[in-house]
């Protein structure tokens, strides 16, 4: 069975979740539709589906990649290389800790972007479905529904008021 | 966008289409006052080079290495200001503060800067002697210290702010990429985007992201002085010890990025007609933090000084003679004025904090002590002979800049200028979606006999 995007375009983000409302009432499951503004509303505005997200488990995981590397590297150069120097212990640990931590941070960075770009699902080569007036404050509701589901859901959005209405080519 | 109490009124504040169509359409202008900008600058910066070249041209040793000295003071001015910037908004957004909404991308943007830090870097380092036989915080591997280090940790600090900007430009890019017509530059903007369209997963990709990113900043920023004030100061003067300076330094950094994200907002205001976007309502609220961090300048400052007063070994005597009491007792007073006596007694005053000139002027005043506090700092300790002995003798002169220190200075700092000002017309100097959102928030409403703006929470 063939699906399609349809998205609804909304100045008013009263209407917006209008139209949200009416797609649930009409049997829409609420994972099959998707919100696209040009700034951040409130979690559940429109009471929309909250996508599950593990974005604080990468900064966490480079952030441990990279504290096992600065104490390797710092560990492992200091007893490649022993020197001891004025009899003091051979590690030298306040040292390895700024070490340590400067990689800790660098690790949970990168970590992090790569956390960002996979949960964010970019990069993306082509938009999609999309409208150029929802950088300037407009509110697209997509739907993604089988084919044969496309007009009640063209029918919910115009009955909220959408000013447009696209449908996904080919 | 947010007016001052006294201009509230009933009427429609503007809205998101408002604050794309404006900015978006000055975002849009390169014309012949921008081009003009850019030119003396990059005039400027290319004589920073020759400057640059001649200090090269004279060599790394041990005897030339005062004449480094201001190189390495310009490169901690960079980094006590114009790369301090972004800790501002990442502060302000983790603490929700609604006014930042505005001013954040233009301390965002500045985190550009990081790239000619790192490039700063890497002649400042090779101009330190050899660790072994002075105080130095590493510990003696031949390959690392201090030069892999200090690399790794400016470059994760610059790495972090570059990030962060890209990040939370996202959505901006992509309404540049929507709005500006087709060419070159819009082509580079629209790979930039990433292909963004703003849907709910990516909303709060980027509102998480950009705390995490902003968190690490925050917590990175004062390693990355540690490393300066510790291989470029610390190390160098024999005598000294100082166990506060490391927070000294941040204290500094916060000051100098309050004061020059002032002074660049005024510059905007002056210059590029934003006082729509910095209003009394920035400048006021940046003005607390101001004083705040003139008190702590102070604060620390004395706390060392004290130390070193009672302490009164030779080693401590001669660090004060010479940081305090005789050869940088002019600069020690510039920057004791311009970042603490000035401040507090400007800042005291409710009529100028609730200013834009204020704050403005005292910012200013700051940038221009952090300057020369940072030549007090980093250019006696460049001028120490022989870092290794345990009483600094001889004490060395206070030392001038020449012609190339001069070239150097302006080069270097004209040069950030520069790059936030081509950066600024590749991701829009405003923050469209924040500004945005910051307005849906915002609602007035009659209060008794005045009107009164009532901020909901956004989380």
């Amino acid at each position: 069975m063939a699906n399609t995007k349809l998205m609804g375009l909304f100045q008013d983000p009263e209407q917006a979740a209008g139209a949200m409302t009416k797609l649930k009432e009409n049997g829409f499951p609420v994972e099959d539709l998707d919100v696209y503004s040009g700034s951040p509303f409130p979690e559940g505005s429109f009471g929309e589906h909250e996508p599950e997200m593990r974005l604080f488990m990468f900064p966490l995981v480079g952030a441990l990649v990279g504290f096992a590397i600065g104490l390797l590297w710092t560990a492992g150069t200091q007893i490649s290389y022993p020197l001891v120097t004025g009899g003091k212990p051979l590690l030298s640990i306040p040292p390895m800790t700024i070490i340590m931590y400067e990689n800790t941070m660098l690790g949970a960075i990168i970590f992090t972007v790569l956390g960002v770009l996979f949960e964010s699902r970019l990069p993306r080569r082509k938009l999609g479905l999309y409208d150029e007036r929802i950088t300037e404050g407009y509110i697209g509701i997509i739907v993604d529904c089988p084919e044969e589901r496309a007009s009640a859901a063209e029918t919910a959005l115009q009955g909220a008021g959408a000013e447009e209405i696209k449908r996904e080519e080919g | 966008m947010h007016n001052g109490e006294h201009e509230l009124t009933a009427g429609p504040l503007p809205t998101h289409q408002d604050v794309a169509r404006d900015v978006l359409g000055r975002f849009q202008d390169l014309g012949h006052r921008y081009w003009g900008w850019v030119t003396v600058l990059a005039f400027l910066f290319v004589l920073g080079i020759v400057g640059f070249i001649i200090r090269l041209s004279e060599g790394f040793s041990d005897e030339n290495r005062a004449n480094w000295g201001y190189f390495v003071a310009t490169l901690a001015f960079i980094v006590t200001t114009f790369t301090a910037m972004p800790v501002i908004s990442a502060g302000l957004r983790l603490a929700k503060a609604n006014w930042r909404r505005p001013l954040t991308r233009v301390t965002e943007n500045m985190a550009i800067t990081g790239l000619l830090v790192v490039l700063m870097l890497i002649p400042a380092l090779i101009a330190l002697p050899s660790i072994e036989g002075r105080l130095s915080i590493w510990f003696e591997f031949p390959l690392g210290a201090p030069g892999v280090w200090d690399v790794i940790g400016y470059g994760t600090l610059a790495f972090i702010g570059l990030a962060l900007l890209w990040g939370v430009a996202l959505p901006d890019l992509a309404a540049a990429r929507d709005h500006l017509p087709a060419s070159q530059r819009q082509r580079v903007i629209k790979w930039l985007s990433l292909g963004w369209v703003g849907g709910t997963r990516q909303w709060r990709v980027l509102y998480q992201g950009s705390l995490l990113a902003g968190a690490m900043y925050l917590l990175t920023y004062p390693l990355v002085q540690t490393l300066m004030i510790s291989d470029f100061h610390h190390g160098l003067i024999p005598g000294l010890k100082d166990a506060i300076i490391p927070a000294t330094v941040v204290v500094n950094g916060l000051q100098g990025a309050v004061g020059m994200t002032l002074l660049t907002m005024y510059l905007m205001r002056r210059l590029g007609n934003y006082e729509r976007y910095f209003s009394v309502e920035q400048f006021w609220a940046l003005s607390k933090p101001l004083l705040a961090f003139s008190l702590l300048w102070f604060y620390f400052w004395w706390a060392s000084f004290i130390t070193f007063w009672y302490g009164r070994q030779p080693g401590e005597s001669e660090v004060i003679r010479l940081l305090v009491l005789d050869e940088y007792r002019g600069a020690l007073m510039i920057s004791f004025f311009l970042n603490f006596i000035g401040p507090l007694i400007a800042l005291v005053w409710n009529p100028v904090r609730r200013s834009v000139w204020g704050p403005a002027l005292v910012g200013t005043g700051v940038v221009i002590g952090a300057l020369v506090n940072q030549v007090r700092l980093y250019v006696s300790a460049f001028s120490v002979a022989d870092p290794s002995q345990h009483v600094m003798h001889p004490r060395p002169a206070t030392q001038w800049p020449d012609a190339p220190d001069l070239l150097i200075m302006v080069g270097a700092i004209s040069g950030c200028v520069l790059l936030f000002m081509l950066v600024s017309k590749i991701i829009p100097v405003v923050s469209i979606w924040e500004v945005g959102e910051g307005l849906r928030l915002v609602k007035v409403r009659r209060y008794l006999n005045r009107y009164a703006r009532v901020i909901a929470k956004s989380h």
